[in-house]
């Protein structure tokens, strides 16, 4: 019965965990502009992601090391320092769009303008990393981060549900809207859902948390079922703005559209709800990429890391952490666009991709870490799939952004 | 058994220990300053705005303002529709139409300083200089009511911009 | 992975490239100390025909050492910040004996605490310096 519990929990919080302000932003605009024409890649995400982190959080149960651990001892240390600063540079892009994103829903909520709310946000955001217990930390944000599904009944109560499982059966632009930014889109979309950062932090996560394991089952558990769950918030953000938005021919570039479907559907309690989910998705997603900062370098030069030791024997760590959340902030603070700033890192995100995801596919394979737990024939066909994928992705980023002008 | 590459040390007589190969030297410059630059160029160039030159071109952008300009309009007629349903939060609303007010009068800035090409193209940007003016102007009484709580004042004037949001519309399918 | 190789003194051979380079250090309390960055090799009689092969004979941790093995300008950066950072004028790269290793395995395990190690000299600073001076810096793990 606990273990039931425990998975449940897992479950919930991975659901809410799924979401941040990269697929908040990508669903809505892409809903609003391609209608659900691009829903298959939310699906080829989800499924990409479920793949990755049980991997990667196999890897780190078994061998107690984490993502950028073993890519160093794997890629030697110039390939893992490329990727250490590829990965550092967009997560700390991420970080920036998070913690303006929590800025901009609580300007949403009281109207002060977003820029005034971030130093208390990056102050929040420091504060729960430095006194928050990691589990509690992580069970919290997420589990209350699902209060985002009242988009889903949004979109229920909308009635509109067949039609928009209709329109996701149009694998094509419509007819305002060209290939090229068909494809660029599909690559954000990509990249909103299967986020480098989801992985490291998942894999240290596991670490922090000492999972052994007797732990895998409810490791995939919360996997196989928490990430789809959270790809159908995804789909009800892109289907709140396909049925209300795109007929009106609104497109998204402000947080504050997001949030019109539910509110025109479910009124002001529906708005309420969905304004707390989205805090709480945000800042958890803030606490994420702000610690993986912190994990990526740590763990590349071997130092202590880590919330399970206290703050003093990880000192080096924590001043990463402070520092790229300090330095975010104020970029944040610089007003440059943040629905701008969110656009690039999950493009670039999706560009990178590959840099994390060979290496894990490469160890997981590896008996020497993985003991008898190494992968499957048929996990290693699809993950080989979608690696060619990624590379291919990879490739078509900067020439498809140059000609859609980065998706104006 | 060769010398064992990123040792850092010469070696004279050969190590015990066969290494595994070790990929070629490979400059840190051209892996990660090279992309990373053009990561960081790309979007910058994709973001200028270039002069039209040719009278078709300058159609083209009319067209593509009035699209942009419709999206910024339908936003703050679907907020005064929420707040007319009583299905909004007040500061909410009031972002949201802030917030399109925005990003029309940066719409008509970017169209405006875009030199018209010939005197056929002058007529084109009067015409829609007049609709983009009503729409900001609208948009703006818009958020003065809303930030007033008047939302009495707020359905009005979201009714009252039905008709530039057609026009608009109209002018852009005529352009595009 | 079939039986280690061990050769005539009943030693484990291993492949100093995969298994010792790049690899987490730990000490005796399982910290976390650093990374094998290079390696220190020492050649009896200074490698005159006919002397005993070269053996490694201690591990080099930390920017000092990291800096060469990444070669380039970027090595060059790292070499420096090693050298800025470093109260003495020539430093050498940290140095751990390879005498104090008691096991390779997933961690090369140390018999000595990491505080009696060189490589944690910048670990100490940051500590001292700057995160000591937060509140609840020393609170228990969470």
């Amino acid at each position: 019965m606990k273990k039931l519990l425990e998975i449940t929990l897992g479950i919930l919080t991975a659901i809410g965990g799924f979401v941040d302000i990269g697929d908040l932003v990508a669903n809505a605009e892409t809903g609003a502009r391609f209608r659900m024409s691009l829903a298959w890649v939310v699906v080829v995400g989800v499924i990409g992601i479920v793949l990755y982190a049980e991997m990667a959080g196999r890897i780190a149960t078994i061998s107690k090391r984490p993502v950028f651990d073993v890519i160093r001892e794997r890629l030697g240390p110039r390939l893992g320092l490329v990727n250490l600063v590829a990965s550092f540079f967009i997560n700390f892009l991420t970080v920036t769009a998070e913690i303006a994103g929590v800025a901009l829903v609580l300007e949403l909520a009281s109207n002060v303008n977003y820029l005034l709310w971030i130093p208390l946000v990056a102050l929040m955001v420091w504060m729960v990393i430095w006194r928050v217990r990691f589990s509690a930390m992580e069970k919290i944000y997420g589990f209350l981060g699902l209060a985002l599904a009242v988009a889903v009944v949004a979109v229920w109560k909308s009635g509109q549900t067949h039609a928009l499982l209709v329109q996701a059966t149009h694998l094509h632009p419509p007819a305002t809207e060209s290939w090229p930014r068909y494809f660029y889109f599909a690559i954000a979309l990509l990249g909103a859902a299967m986020t480098p950062y989801e992985v490291f932090f998942f894999s240290s996560g596991a670490v922090e948390e000492g999972w052994t394991p007797s732990d895998l089952m409810v490791n995939r558990m919360n996997v196989y079922i928490g990430f789809p769950l959270g790809g159908i918030l995804s789909l009800a953000i892109m289907g709140g703005a396909a049925w209300l938005l795109a007929p009106r021919g609104i497109s998204v570039d402000h947080l504050s559209q997001v949030a019109l479907p539910v509110s025109h559907v479910l009124g002001k309690i529906g708005l309420v709800v969905f304004l707390f989910g989205m805090f709480m998705a945000i800042f958890g997603a803030a606490l994420e990429t702000a610690l993986s900062a912190g994990y990526a370098v740590g763990q590349y030069f071997g130092w202590q890391w880590g919330k399970f030791v206290r703050p003093v024997e990880a000192s080096r760590f924590h001043l990463v952490v402070l520092l790229t959340i300090i330095l975010a902030a104020a970029l944040a603070l610089t007003t440059v666009d943040p629905i701008k700033v969110t656009e690039y890192s999950i493009v670039l995100a999706a560009a990178a991709l590959p840099l994390t995801y060979f290496p894990i596919l490469v160890v997981a394979n590896d008996p020497d870490y993985m003991g008898d737990k190494t992968n499957s024939k048929f996990s290693n066909a699809l993950a080989f799939i979608y690696l060619l994928l990624l590379i291919a992705v990879s490739v078509a980023t900067i020439p498809l952004m140059i000609v859609t002008k980065a998706g104006a | 058994m060769s010398n064992p590459k990123g040792m850092g040390r010469p070696t004279g007589p050969e190590l015990l220990i066969p290494r595994r190969r070790v990929p070629a030297r490979v400059h840190g410059y051209d892996i990660v300053v090279r992309p990373l630059l053009a990561l960081i160029l790309a979007p910058l160039l994709a973001a200028c705005v270039g002069p039209a030159r040719w009278p078709s071109a300058y159609e083209g952008k009319a067209g593509a303002t009035a699209d942009q300009m419709v999206s910024a309009v339908e936003t703050g007629r679907l907020a005064s529709e929420i707040a007319a349903a009583k299905k909004g939060l007040a500061p909410y609303l009031s972002v949201t139409i802030a917030d399109a007010e925005q990003a029309a009068t940066s719409i008509q800035g970017a169209f405006d300083s875009i030199q018209p090409p010939d005197r056929h193209s002058d007529a084109l940007r009067d015409q829609l200089d007049a609709l983009l003016a009503q729409a900001v102007s609208g948009l703006s009484d818009m958020r003065i009511a809303a930030r007033r709580g008047e939302f009495a004042a707020v359905e009005r004037v979201g009714r009252s911009l039905r008709s530039v949001s057609e026009k608009l519309d109209g002018f852009a399918q005529q352009h595009a | 992975m079939g039986e280690p190789l061990v050769n005539e003194t009943g030693g484990r051979i291993i492949d100093a490239g995969t298994h010792l380079l790049d690899r987490q250090i730990s000490d005796k309390d399982g910290e976390l100390v650093g990374k094998v960055d290079d390696l220190e090799l020492t050649f009896p009689e200074g490698g005159a025909p006919g002397a005993s092969p070269p053996f490694v004979s201690a591990i080099l941790a930390g920017p000092g050492a990291l800096g060469p093995r990444l070669g380039g300008g970027v090595g060059r950066v790292v070499s420096g910040t090693h050298a800025i950072l470093h109260p003495s004028t020539r430093p050498g790269p940290a140095r751990i004996a390879f005498g104090v290793v008691t096991k390779v395995a997933a961690n090369v395990e140390l018999a000595v605490s990491r505080d009696e190690l060189d490589v944690v000299r910048v670990e100490n600073w940051v500590r001292e310096h700057i995160i000591s001076k937060i509140p609840g810096a020393q609170h228990a793990p969470q």
